[in-house]
């Protein structure tokens, strides 16, 4: 489904020249899909710069599930928007597909915890949007919104606006939008953070039965430890900013996994722990 | 109504089928609608009959001098007169064509500045103080030179309106194109699109609603506009009519004109909001939540 399409037969796929065009000037394919070391930032601030992210050395393989966790304001965000392009990291290597990041890259999919679903667009019209940006012809789009719709079980909301849509529903689109492009490389912001606790699960559920049939990367930031543990294969802990990897936990438990029964497994609670462990031991007083 | 009879009665108390109670609701709704339509028109009807009524009365009974207020018979006659006559014919027509023309011409004045100044925010920090300063000249002082310039005719008059609505537009739109969801902005970001496709994809939509309502203040100002520069210096137009009938006390005229004006600026302040309904219909959708 998503992603094969565009590293095995870039024929047919979205914006087929511009995978071309990225693809050609690849320096060095080392397998790694992010290649990040000593990745430094700094922002200026009212109060005139700050050190964002102190030196974040992290490497995501093709394929892999990796999930990020860290006290909130620890600049995970800031490192996603760096990874899609959106902002210049100031020291330190960052490379995403060999090369430096740039946002038009087809390859990259990005998902936010708000929908930002425009309200002037039907369902299906915001679907659309991502193909618009790559240059996808209008019958096309259509066609390729509807099939994306259907995966969110969205068929019959396809000319319906925002207004009418549930929080969750909202959540589908976007995540149609983004799956809608085929990305190789899935960036995930707190995808699920707005949604209510039982609307959440049922969310991770179908997210993980949708993955079922991908063939790309995860990179995924949450505040959730059990959607870390849920969904990937490595979780990250960032450390209190400036950010720093502060750890990295491997998840081998076996797949498929379930968002409701894996939970109550020994297993589950023991990474559980781990993790909150590390995590608890980077939150400074004041987020308290 | 037959969902109705098959309520039954238990031990006294009656008992409402779902269906029932959803029937009820619905006729109930649909009740207090009607109720309150009828309501609103009693209160707009009474209100002018009341205000027309004790005008026709006080000038009958020369309470007031009619000469001075006129009297809505009298008004109501002159008007019918007028149709017809040089006042639509050659007055009105003049008036609206000046109007047009010097909305229109604000309007893409107004909105390509404005466009300029979002996308390319140096503009607009170098032009801001300029445009502040020139908007605070009060422009009905200008209206002599602009007779000065252009004569007596529909260009002077254009003019004077171009001096003012501009700035409408442009203020008015500056606060709309600027006024986007920063969400949306990430989005556009996020999805790669260019600055010009930011524009026209995610912020002029946005604007639309804002822009409608600015239009709508557009065009009533251009209205203003030509009429202002008329009464104080044409040779033809509404307002020309109006210091004339003035001048010469034909109190009920003198209404009759200014009816006449806000007749036609109405019908066609409804037409543009007719024409604009398609893209605003997501507001309401939104507004409404359902
Ligand atoms: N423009 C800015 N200037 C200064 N500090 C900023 C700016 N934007 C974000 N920050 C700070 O950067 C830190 C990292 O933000 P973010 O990446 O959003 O954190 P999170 O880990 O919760 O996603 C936060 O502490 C925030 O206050
Ligand atoms: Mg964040």
């Amino acid at each position: 489904m998503m992603g094969s399409k565009i590293r095995n037969s870039p024929k047919d796929s979205a914006g087929q020249s511009m995978v071309n065009q990225y693809r050609s000037n690849e320096p060095k394919d080392n397998g790694l899909v992010i290649d990040a070391q000593n990745v430094g930032l700094w922002l200026n601030g009212s109060e005139g710069p700050v050190e964002i992210l102190n030196s974040i050395d992290l490497q995501v393989r093709n394929g892999e599930y990796v999930a990020v966790v860290g006290p909130s304001g620890s600049g995970k965000t800031m490192f996603l928007s760096a990874v899609a392009g959106l902002e210049k990291h100031t020291s330190g290597s960052l490379r995403v597909f060999g090369n430096k990041p740039v946002p038009e890259d087809p390859r990259l999919g990005f998902a936010m915890s708000r929908d930002a679903l425009l309200p002037w667009r039907t369902a299906r019209g915001n679907v659309e949007l991502s193909l618009e940006a790559l240059g996808v012809p209008a019958n096309e789009r259509r066609e390729r919104a509807e099939q994306a719709l259907a995966q969110v079980d969205l068929s019959d909301y396809a000319d319906v606006y925002r207004a009418q849509l549930s929080q969750g529903m909202r959540q589908r689109v976007a995540l149609a939008r983004t799956l809608v492009t085929n990305p190789s490389l899935l960036l995930l912001d707190e995808p699920f953070a707005a949604l209510d606790a039982q609307t959440r699960i049922l969310m991770q559920e179908r997210l993980m039965k949708l993955l079922g049939s991908y063939e790309g990367t995860v990179f995924l930031v949450t505040h959730d430890i059990s959607e870390a543990i849920l969904l990937c294969d490595r979780v990250i802990v960032f450390s209190h900013r400036p950010a720093h990897v502060a750890r990295e936990i491997k998840i081998p438990l076996p797949r498929p996994r379930s968002a409701v029964h894996s939970r109550s497994t020994p297993e589950f609670q023991q990474l559980y722990e781990e993790i909150w462990d590390q995590l608890s031991r980077e939150f400074s007083v004041e987020d308290i | 109504m037959s969902t109705i009879e098959s309520s039954r009665e238990v031990s006294g108390q009656v008992v409402v089928s779902a269906e029932e109670g959803k029937q009820r609701l619905l006729i109930e709704a649909q009740r207090s609608e009607r109720r309150h339509l009828i309501q609103t028109w009693c209160i707009r009807v009474g209100f002018i009959i009341l205000w027309l009524g004790s005008w026709q009365l006080f000038a009958a009974q020369r309470i007031l001098n009619p000469v001075f207020i006129g009297e809505p018979s009298g008004i109501w006659h002159s008007f019918t007169g007028m149709l017809g006559g040089s006042v639509v014919t050659t007055d009105l027509r003049v008036t609206l064509f000046e109007s047009i023309v010097g909305f229109l011409a604000s309007l893409i004045i107004g909105l390509s500045v404005a466009y300029c100044f979002v996308r390319f925010s140096i503009l607009e920090r170098a032009f801001r103080p300029i445009v502040t300063a020139v908007n605070s000249v009060p422009r009905i002082a200008l209206i002599p030179i602009f007779i000065i310039w252009f004569g007596f005719g529909p260009m002077s008059k254009i003019a004077n309106i171009i001096s003012f609505v501009t700035f409408t537009v442009l203020l008015g739109a500056i606060g709309a194109f600027t006024a986007s969801d920063r969400d949306h902005m990430l989005l556009s970001k996020v999805l790669g699109f260019n600055e010009r496709e930011r524009m026209w994809k995610f912020v002029i939509p946005n604007a639309v609603p804002a822009l409608a309502n600015i239009f709508e203040l557009a065009l009533i100002y251009s209205f203003l506009g030509a009429i202002t520069a008329e009464m104080l210096g044409g040779a033809q137009g509404v307002g020309v009519r109006l210091v004339l009938f003035a001048n010469q006390y034909q109190t009920n005229n003198y209404f009759a004109v200014l009816f006449l004006i806000v007749i036609v600026t109405v019908a066609i302040v409804q037409g543009m909001r007719l024409l604009l309904k398609r893209f605003v219909k997501w507001r309401e959708v939104e507004m409404r939540g359902e």
